[in-house]
């Protein structure tokens, strides 16, 4: 029994070294644009209704459930793809992507949760802050993502960035300093993945 | 080469669960698996010098298995220099890690059937029994 043993564990060890270093298939094109689309939705209600983004909670109440959605669309989706895709590598790939989103995801649950419940006043932090945890997320899942994704990422750091400073000056929080990150953001991802989709011959 | 799909295998396994059909043969020869596994860690490649001391193979054995796998569309070789030195350049392609990861569960799912079908009688009920097929 023991050989047999030894020989599993080797099997399961080069499985994860293979499933390490091949590209996730799991996040499909057209849910990142849905998503992006969301946001540039939400962004157009909550401009055309000011009410909506005079009461500070109320505004970051409807980010944080489309949050919330877009997060199980991506995932629901992810997972139903990556086992028909990656079969036998599938539940190490996704145990790997799931390592490398969830620390940004956390840190971005914990920042809301904090700010609005503690000091509601530098709520304004948050949009900036998303963007960046975001990018971060995007960074460290680089290696199993196609290459050109370091433009998405590059993209939400040089947008939170620019959130974080042009917020600081705003006295309410502005429905585009979400719309517009999050909604190009998540289309830009969408080309990203329709491309390397393109390239390598899987939809 | 005609190669039966994931549904494919799943449905033999039920028929004949012993046929082990995806135990492709470009795979199950020593010195290829020792190639395969030793580029499934690499996503940019390894060069052929190196992986000739990995797998501890002779030029021309090694030379002769990687023909074989590039044929099969399971590895790429790319040749060019590092500096004025020739060198090449062996990366497994998407093919190849997707049809890899197919044998590696045949291969799983010989050996815990082989486990439960020699498990003696008198064997620990509480050990952790291998998944069936």
């Amino acid at each position: 029994m023991h050989d047999v043993e030894t020989a599993l564990s080797d099997i399961e060890r080069i499985r994860d070294q293979l499933a390490a270093t091949t590209r996730f298939r799991g996040f499909t094109p057209s849910i990142a644009a849905t998503t992006g689309l969301l946001a540039l939705a939400l962004a157009a209600v909550q401009s055309a209704q000011p009410g909506l983004t005079g009461d500070t909670r109320l505004y970051f109440v409807a980010w944080i459930l489309l949050a919330i959605i877009s997060g199980c669309l991506i995932g629901a989706d992810a997972v139903i793809r990556a086992r028909a895709l990656h079969r036998g590598m599938a539940e190490s790939m996704i145990n790997t992507t799931l390592r490398q989103f969830i620390p940004a995801g956390a840190a971005g649950a914990v920042s809301a949760l904090v700010l609005l419940g503690r000091a509601p006043e530098a709520a304004w932090l948050l949009p900036g802050l998303w963007q960046l945890l975001i990018a971060l997320g995007i960074f460290a899942g680089l290696s199993n993502l196609p290459r050109r994704m370091i433009w998405a990422a590059g993209c939400y750091f040089l947008c939170g960035s620019m959130t974080l400073a042009l917020n600081s000056a705003m006295t309410a929080p502005s429905p585009w300093a979400m719309g517009i990150p999050f909604g190009f953001g998540q289309l830009l991802v969408a080309a990203i993945l329709h491309d390397a989709g393109k390239r390598c011959g899987h939809g | 080469m005609m190669r039966a799909s994931g549904a494919d295998m799943a449905e033999d396994r039920k028929s004949a669960p012993f046929a082990y059909d995806g135990l492709d043969r470009i795979f199950h020869e020593k010195a290829r698996l020792g190639i395969l596994t030793s580029l499934s860690g690499q996503p940019k490649g390894i060069g052929f010098t190196e992986l000739r001391e990995l797998c501890g193979l002779t030029d021309g054995n090694l030379s002769r298995h990687v023909q074989v796998l590039e044929e099969a569309g399971l590895i790429a070789v790319h040749k060019g220099y590092e500096g004025k030195r020739p060198h090449t350049l062996c990366q497994l392609t998407e093919q190849g890690r997707a049809r890899f990861a197919d044998y590696l569960d045949v291969l799983e799912q010989v050996l815990r059937n082989a486990a439960r079908v020699t498990r003696p009688k008198g064997a620990n009920k509480r050990a952790p029994l291998p998944k069936t097929v």
